[in-house]
């Protein structure tokens, strides 16, 4: 409960301050460029070209879970080489 | 060995127990569904049968609860529509009372009438016409009708199988017992409840429009209403509450409140009048600020000789709502008192009962050892441990709040776009080419046509089981792109080691 109050805090203290910037619905039209129906449309093209190449989308797939277990790998030898310095065990 | 006898005859003993609590529990009874008919319109504007003809050979079993669900189609000419037993030559059975609604059959008389477009009518309840049991059964059964008052006329038109207006489609089930819940309140498949309350929780009330009137619909069982189930409003002012130094209990203690009778079992819809809230609720509302309402279906404990008293409620609802607009302090208030609330709903549970043993009793008891401990565990766990759905609720108020104002609001909003999407058509490309002349040939690419005209040949091969290319080969593909993923970061470790 504790740490529920805390969190509770300061989320609403971050919400009570945010509340007087505006609420962004859509995405701002710059130079005659409405970047929300850009990127909206944009997304939907590249689900449209996963769905016609599903077959690479499975092999990217793969890549992004390699790119997972490195990105778990370096985290891992990053904390252990933090704790070396007292008294951990040296990880390569 | 020996000693092991009593822990294994223990051990048996609890088995025992927990194997004869499984099969002989009371478990939860659904109903059979004894006859059911949808009435064979599906489109707008057909006319169709809608008599309802019950056939006692369709369905044998004890008849105990019926339900009917009629729909008025949108844009329906102005029609009210109501249920009426009736014989197979299509006179009306009289049940009970002689007259014609469905009140004589144990339905709401409110109910029967579909008076808005697109209204639905829903009525499940028990079947309380035990005078028409012969009725019923019948070599060739009774019918339910259609019974329409066509507004124009002002005449009462038997069976919309024969005549217009049509725009209306019927089903009537028939259960052999409780129906199973489904979740809504109108069906009462949850016994009395409340349905929907205005102003409903979080709405905000102009100023322009007070007095406010509270309205509250829901559903009423036979069974509360027989005895004496009524509607309780309580409204407070937060300022109020606090100033009595009460943040969040003001249920019990506070509040200017009123109740509200009900005339008949079934759906109930009802709300106060300016009488109501000046006489009784003595509620103005003429301040600005933050408020809190009470809901509550109330059913007395001892009825003597036509007096109720001690009232309980079987089902409550709390909402808050605002007069004017509601400022980030009133933001910020709630959701600290939403979550001490969650606070003290959360005392009552495990952890503090853990804790319930007196410590000089237990001074010289070697149990006190264990029970300690579970009570400082319990404690922590209880201090500590974020309580199911406040992480959850958190996340959603942080999303709201938080990253959807200037500028996280721009990440989320892609973020967004992303998680919702679906897959469009891809760009068209258009290009002019002089010719000379100051003439054009303008010539067209359909890229998604162009790619999903080649990539598509992948699913017009067709298995006879019905099973495209691509539902054929994708599973192994990914058993070999998974495969390879492992075998790489086995590899990878091995290298490390």
């Amino acid at each position: 409960m504790i740490s529920a109050l805390f969190l509770s805090l300061a989320v609403s203290t971050l919400t009570m301050i945010f509340s007087f910037f505006p609420q962004v619905e859509v995405l701002p039209t710059i130079a005659n460029v409405d970047l929300d129906t850009v990127i909206v449309g944009g997304i939907g093209s590249l689900f449209r070209l996963a769905d016609l190449f599903w077959y690479i989308t499975n092999v990217v797939q793969g890549f992004i879970y390699i790119m997972g277990y490195y990105a778990f790998k370096f985290t891992f030898k990053f904390l252990a080489g933090l704790f070396q310095g007292v008294g951990g065990a040296a990880i390569n | 060995m020996i000693n092991s006898y009593p822990q294994v005859v223990h051990t048996f003993t609890i088995l025992a127990f927990v194997l004869g609590a499984l099969l002989f529990a009371p478990h939860a009874a659904h109903a059979a569904i004894l006859w059911d008919q949808y009435s064979t319109a599906s489109t707008d504007n057909v006319n169709v049968s809608n008599d309802q003809y019950i056939d006692n050979a369709t369905f044998s079993g004890t008849v105990q609860y019926i339900g009917i669900v009629g729909k008025r189609w949108t844009g329906a000419s102005d029609l009210s529509t109501s249920f009426q037993l009736a014989d197979s030559s299509g006179s009306y059975i009289d049940c009970q009372t002689g007259t014609d609604t469905l009140s004589g059959f144990g339905f709401p008389a409110s109910s029967g009438f579909l008076t808005t477009a697109d209204m639905e009518l829903v009525y499940i309840g028990p079947f309380s016409g035990t005078q028409c049991n012969q009725s019923y059964s019948g070599v060739s059964g009774p019918i339910f009708k259609s019974v329409s008052n066509v507004s124009s006329s002002g005449a009462w038109q038997t069976g919309l199988h024969e005549e217009s207006p049509s725009n209306f489609i019927a089903q009537i089930v028939i259960l052999d017992g409780p129906p199973t819940p489904d979740g809504s309140c109108v069906d009462g498949d949850f016994g009395s409840c409340i349905n929907t309350v205005d102003p409903a929780n979080g709405a905000e009330i102009a100023t322009s429009s007070l007095p406010y009137l509270f309205e509250v619909d829901g559903y009423i069982s036979a069974e509360d209403y027989e005895t004496g189930a009524r509607i309780m409003i309580k409204i407070d002012r937060n300022t109020d509450q606090q100033a009595q130094g009460a943040l969040i209990a003001w249920d019990s203690a506070f509040g200017n409140k009123t109740y509200l009778p009900l005339s008949s079992s079934g759906s109930f819809d009802v709300s106060t009048s300016t009488t109501a809230i000046s006489e009784n609720l003595n509620f103005p509302m003429d301040r600005i600020g933050l408020y809190r309402a009470r809901w509550e279906i109330q059913t007395p404990k001892y009825s003597i000789f036509g007096f109720a008293f001690n009232y309980t409620a079987v089902q409550s609802l709390n909402t808050r709502f605002t007069v004017g607009t509601s400022t980030p302090l009133d933001l910020i208030q709630i959701d600290q008192e939403e979550y001490l609330q969650g606070v003290i709903d959360s005392i009552s549970g495990d952890p503090l009962e853990q804790c319930n043993f007196n410590f000089f009793d237990s001074a010289f008891d070697f149990r006190l050892g264990s029970e300690l401990l579970g009570c400082i565990g319990g404690m922590l766990h209880w201090l500590l441990v974020l309580p199911p759905g406040v992480l959850e609720n958190t996340i959603v108020q942080l999303k709201e709040g938080f990253l959807t104002r200037v500028p996280w609001g721009y990440f989320t909003r892609i973020v967004n776009a992303v998680q919702d999407g679906s897959a469009g058509t891809l760009p068209t490309v258009h290009a002019d080419i002089p010719i000379g002349g100051g003439d054009n040939i303008s010539i067209e690419f359909d890229i998604d046509d162009i790619i999903s005209g080649a990539a598509s040949t992948t699913d017009l091969m067709v298995s006879p089981d019905g099973d495209t290319l691509r539902d054929i080969a994708e599973p192994i593909l990914q058993l070999i792109v998974g495969l390879l993923v492992l075998m790489f970061i086995w590899k990878d470790i091995m290298r490390s080691v």
